[in-house]
């Protein structure tokens, strides 16, 4: 029997389909994987299923049912829950408050009591071992916040549970113990759909898989028939390899060059992610990537390194920048030395959304002598200078005038990229450049990247798809705890090595 | 000697913190829920007219008082539906708010009893004693137990820290800041009555003379708790208390201090607090943000 | 640049309606109190335009909501809302009667009142700066320090009237006059209304600052800093810099109701002199919706509702000139609420459909 099922649903905005004509089944007692680029059309299937878009034509069936589930609280009602990409959990207040949320036993008084001993009910029967129900949220490690909204669904009695890209964020065996507690569930009968875009993840833990592209399904799969290569195919509508394909520079002599950046015996305070008595340097012609769970100090790293004026109570250390002291130096002046920024979040500390091209481009530039005379700005010069840019990276669509915030993810990327590079920097500080990107445009990137890089550009890239980062990488550190607990060679790099770093093991 | 410390400083100075408290703790209720109020200021000035209309009308201070409630709430309605259904930004409404308050009162003053902006005074007998002080006290327990311990007291936290968990949680996010606006339009309304029927015994222009937005920076300096939030309404009565007995005593020299100096007391000490108790890392996560 | 005028103009337009509609509403509470909106109506527009004397006053009222109409819409756009520019242009406007007791002795015109100019652009400035400073370095919430700084500017004012330079020849809480080399010269054809060439200097100083924040790199600052706080820091921008920056000009400009006040028309300091300019300043900035132009039509829209409002009272039986601040509250939650609009085509579609 089908837990849920797709048939023939479409969903329109204006003349175009999110989803068209989508069908697919998913087994009761399975875990069902639901891939596809982004823009395919997972998450309006997955608001459709939740009744937050009504259907334009189809119909979608649970439990072999039709079901007309008008909004998230009805979905609770047929048994479906989800675990979003971003936690619904609120930090300052407890695990346990966080999980009995809408469903607090009690009819003007919280009765605590009772709540927290039918969660350990819950816990036991399922395997899922957890303790600190009392704590903030806050103070959890993300692989605990993951399973505290796994325990909310069961609270809540959902039968079927969507995780939506449930991996991102955790290291290779988080994600491991992630999927030993799925199979548990699923041993007790709950059905689990997993939406992702990790071929490899999905392929080995999933029973099958439906395959989105352009808003329709492209077909379902049981995963043990199933390769890699045919699924990126289903996906993308043409063989595509995920790594790396163009020309990568050899530098003989890459570890004799002068480091342009380095730093050592670095120490950060911050109550959230400090760094710890960092030390590396940077070269000419090498991209050295920065891996570690979200947390781990990357962040902070980064924030220092472009503006270290702002740390100068709360840093210690010394941060050299073309042989040059820069531990009192701001964003301005270390960009006027020669560094380039592509941001950790590029809607947050990227752009200005409400403005055009032309604004954007400024940023950060604004005080250029190419762009600014006696404290004018010299506006006419900058939209050229987009407009080339413009050509250069494909950027659509290709007018100065259209906000940013009205661009897709990848275009918005490449505008910050293409900003990054106009002062022909020769240090790019990179993080996170494919985050929210689409295929196509992930190409891009990594090619605008590597090309960079054979210039003898030096690049420190800042990523939590470990993936990218055996990619494209030379070199690489590893962080743990503000710590650089292990450095890998090209020639050294291993999933799983790596990753038991990531988590704070032994090489 | 303690009874005497009791009679002249404790008693006067709870008197006084009590229309702050009282609007501090709607003021809590509502940016908890996710809503900042800085209308408070004209809840309290409408609900201090109403209240001294309303208590000489009935001859009954407490149907008084919970008319000046209800009279800040209906107006807290209004700010409801410009931010919470028509996304005006909220400080842009609430100063709307403030302005619009300040007029009502004269223009209704003049109306009702040919006057621009005063009421009669309220006849004795018709006068609170100490009511409204074991009122307050009644308020704030409760409101501590309900922040804590009550299911609705958790949700409107929820609506303020995380709003989209509330509403997945299949809780109305909406009707929760509903509940907080009109909760900070009710206390604050009483704060205002207590203004004109307890501290004083008639309505006066202006009379709040910015206790509504003192009482929004004891709910800052209180980091958004409710007992914090009280002590901090306590500290800025203290200072008005202070103000009063400052005027005409001769501090140094042989001229008593000017009463200038004395009376921007309470707005000095509730500058330099706020300039050096921390800033607004302590504010509920989704404060200000309408979806 | 089609799509710009177009969004600009559909802002004008949207603006005017809200404040329409508020107003409209202001008209049905008369009518409630029992006063005919027809003569609200005509009062206003009969104090307002019914003369040359009567112009006069209105551009006279207009010149300070000029200037507080700024004061808020700049700092605005680097995201701070200044509702302190009550407790600004009370400093600089006794730093403009200070400015006559200091300068007594100057000769040129033109030097007594640059330096009085000067002087309360100054004063102002600093006393803006003061919330500026406190929210860049301590995170202090502008709003509710603004607030305080107006009531101790009240106080403090107050007591520098009566105790520094207290005109000994007046029972009245005011100084000492400015001698006449201060004094601004009115226009003859206003019949005695205090307004001359200022107006000109005022409009003047909208172009500029205009000019200023569309094309300078201090305006670009300010317009990343308010709409994106954490992309511009980012990239270098200092929200310390632009905070402190764009509250002293603001509070510098509302200084310069000292001038229009205490140069062109009571020639000295009286305590409680502005008629809430401060406040309705908010209004005047909101209505202009953040366009520095449109803060000239808008302010001149409050001059005449301030103009007219001290007519009500005198000439209805019902109405005071408290209606207007009933009418720009209105006014602004019309403007503010976003939402109409939405809700408007939504009945709309619903209509097609």
């Amino acid at each position: 029997m089908s837990a849920i099922e797709f048939r023939g649903v479409s969903k329109r905005f204006g003349n175009f389909y999110a989803n068209r004509n989508l069908s697919f089944q998913v087994k009761t007692g399975t875990i069902h994987g639901l891939i596809g680029e982004n823009g395919a059309g997972k998450s309006t299937a997955m608001k459709a299923l939740f009744g937050i878009y009504p259907l334009d034509e189809g119909e979608i069936l649970v439990q072999g049912k039709p079901a007309k589930i008008r909004n998230p609280v009805h979905a609770m009602k047929f048994g479906i829950g989800m675990v979003h990409q971003h936690f619904m959990l609120a930090g300052t207040e407890t695990v346990l408050d966080n999980i009995i949320l809408g469903h607090e036993p009690g009819w003007i008084w919280i009765k605590r009591d009772q709540a927290l001993s039918e969660l350990k009910k819950i816990s036991t029967l399922y395997g899922l071992h957890f303790e600190k129900w009392d704590h903030p949220v806050s103070s959890l490690s993300v692989g605990e916040q993951q399973r505290v909204e796994i325990l909310k669904l069961l609270y809540q009695r959902s039968d079927v549970l969507i995780l939506d890209e449930p991996t991102a964020v955790l290291t290779p065996q988080e994600v491991k113990e992630l999927f030993q507690n799925l199979k548990k569930l699923k041993d007790e009968g709950k059905t689990i759909i997993l939406i992702s875009h990790k071929l490899k993840e999905v392929l080995e833990f999933t029973d099958a898989i439906t395959v989105m592209r352009r808003g329709e399904s492209v077909g379902t799969k049981v995963t043990a028939e199933t390769n890699e290569d045919e699924l990126a195919q289903m996906m993308v509508g043409r063989p595509v390899s995920f790594t790396y394909q163009g020309e990568r520079k050899m530098f003989a002599n890459a570890s004799d060059m002068k480091p342009v950046v380095r730093i050592r015996d670095l120490s950060v305070e911050s109550s959230t992610e400090p760094v710890k008595k960092v030390s590396f340097e940077l070269r000419p012609g090498e991209i050295l990537g920065v891996a570690g769970v979200q947390g781990n100090g990357q962040s902070e790293l980064l924030r220092y390194l472009t503006d270290p004026k702002k740390f100068t109570k709360s840093a210690q250390g010394e941060y050299f920048f073309q042989g040059q002291d820069a531990s009192h130096l701001g964003p301005l002046e270390i960009r006027a030395k020669g560094m380039g920024l592509v941001p950790e979040d590029r809607l947050s500390e990227g752009l200005l959304l409400q403005q055009d091209m032309t604004e954007n481009f400024l940023l950060g530039q604004h005080q250029d002598s190419r762009y600014q005379k006696n404290g004018l700005l010299l506006r006419k010069k900058a939209t050229e200078a987009v407009n080339a840019k413009i050509k250069e990276f494909d950027i659509r669509p290709p007018f100065t005038t259209v906000w940013s915030g009205r661009m897709s993810g990848g275009n918005q990327q490449k505008l910050v990229i293409a900003r990054a590079l106009d002062s022909n920097p020769s240090v790019l500080y990179v993080a996170h450049p494919t985050r929210g990107v689409d295929v196509g445009a992930i190409e891009k990137i990594h090619d605008a990247i590597v090309q960079e890089r054979n210039r003898g550009k030096a690049i420190l890239l800042f990523s939590s798809e470990l993936d990218e980062l055996m990619d494209l990488c030379d070199r690489m550190l590893v962080f743990f705890n503000g710590e650089i607990r292990s450095e890998y060679k090209r020639s050294e790099f291993d999933t799983w090595s790596i990753g038991r770093v990531m988590g704070g093991g032994d090489r | 000697m303690l009874e005497a410390f009791f009679s002249s400083w404790v008693l006067p100075t709870l008197r006084v913190s009590t229309p702050l408290i009282f609007a501090a703790l709607g003021g809590l209720w509502c940016e908890r829920s996710g809503v900042v109020q800085i209308g408070l200021e004209g809840f309290m000035l409408v609900g201090a007219f109403f209240a001294a209309v309303a208590t000489p009308y009935f001859s009954n201070p407490y149907l008084g008082l919970f008319i000046g409630g209800l009279a800040g709430m209906i107006l807290s309605l209004l700010y409801g539906v410009t931010v919470l259904k028509l996304r005006a930004n909220q400080i842009v409404s609430g100063t709307a708010i403030n302005l619009f308050a300040l007029g009502i009162p004269p223009f209704l003053s003049k109306i009702w009893f040919d006057s621009t902006g005063s009421t009669p005074p309220i006849p004795s007998e018709s006068q609170f004693h100490s009511a409204p002080l074991v009122i307050m006290v009644f308020t704030v327990v409760g409101s501590a137990l309900i922040y804590h311990y009550s299911k609705i007291g958790m949700r409107l936290r929820f609506a303020g820290e995380h709003p989209k968990a509330l509403e997945s949680a299949g809780v109305s996010v909406s009707w929760k800041r509903w509940q907080g606006v009109m909760m900070s339009g009710f206390l604050s309304g009483i704060a205002g009555g207590t203004l004109s029927t307890y501290l004083s015994s008639s309505f006066t222009r202006n009379m709040s003379a910015g206790r509504g937005f003192i009482a929004l920076a004891a709910v800052i300096l209180g980091k958004w708790k409710p007992i914090p939030t009280v002590l901090a309404c306590i500290l800025f009565g203290l200072t008005e208390q202070l103000q009063i007995r400052l005027q005409g005593v001769v501090l140094w020299g042989v001229e008593p201090v000017p009463v200038q100096w004395i009376q921007i007391l309470p707005y000095l000490i509730t500058l330099l607090v706020l300039a050096f108790a921390v800033g607004r890392s302590f504010a509920p996560k989704g404060l200000g943000q309408i979806e | 640049m089609k799509s710009v005028m177009n969004a600009s103009l559909k802002s004008f337009l949207k603006s005017a309606a809200g404040a329409l509609l508020g107003f409209f509403i202001g008209l049905i509470i008369c009518k409630l109190a029992g006063e005919s909106p027809i003569k609200v109506l005509k009062v206003l527009y009969q104090s307002s335009f019914g003369t040359g004397y009567d112009f006069g006053m209105t551009l006279f009222y207009t010149a300070p909501l000029i200037l507080t109409g700024l004061a808020v819409a700049i700092p605005f756009k680097a995201g701070l809302f200044n509702i302190g520019a009550e407790g600004q242009l009370t400093i600089g406007a006794l730093a403009a009667a200070w400015a006559g007791v200091l300068g007594a002795h100057l000769q040129s015109p033109a030097i007594a009142i640059g330096f009085a100019f000067i002087l309360s652009f100054l004063a102002g400035g600093v006393w803006g700066a003061i919330p500026g400073y406190l929210k860049a370095k301590r995170g202090s919430h502008e709003v509710i320090t603004t607030i305080m700084l107006n009531f101790i500017a009240a106080g403090a004012t107050a007591y520098f009237t009566l105790y520094s330079i207290k005109d000994p020849d007046s029972s009245q809480a005011e100084t000492i006059p400015i001698p006449p080399v201060f004094h601004l010269k009115p226009f003859q054809i206003f019949n005695g209304a205090p307004m001359g060439e200022l107006i000109l200097v005022l409009i003047g100083i909208v172009l500029l600052l205009h000019f200023i924040l569309w094309n300078s790199v201090w305006g670009y600052e300010l317009k990343a800093i308010g709409e994106n706080e954490r992309a511009a820091e980012t990239y270098g921008i200092s929200k310390q810099k632009v905070w402190l920056s764009s509250m002293f000009v603001a509070g510098g400009i509302a200084g310069l109701v000292g001038v229009v006040e205490v140069l062109g028309n009571a020639h000295r300091f009286k305590i409680g002199f502005s008629a809430d300019y401060g406040f309705v300043g908010i209004a005047v900035a909101l209505v202009a919706r953040g366009n520095i132009l449109g803060i000239l039509p808008s302010a001149f829209l409050f001059g005449i509702l301030q103009k007219g409002a001290g007519s009500l009272d005198l000439e209805t039986d019902k109405v005071t000139r408290d209606l207007s601040y009933i009418i720009q509250g209105l006014i602004i939650l019309g403007v503010a609420s976003e939402g109409i609009w939405d809700s408007l085509k939504l009945i709309r579609r619903k209509k097609n459909a």
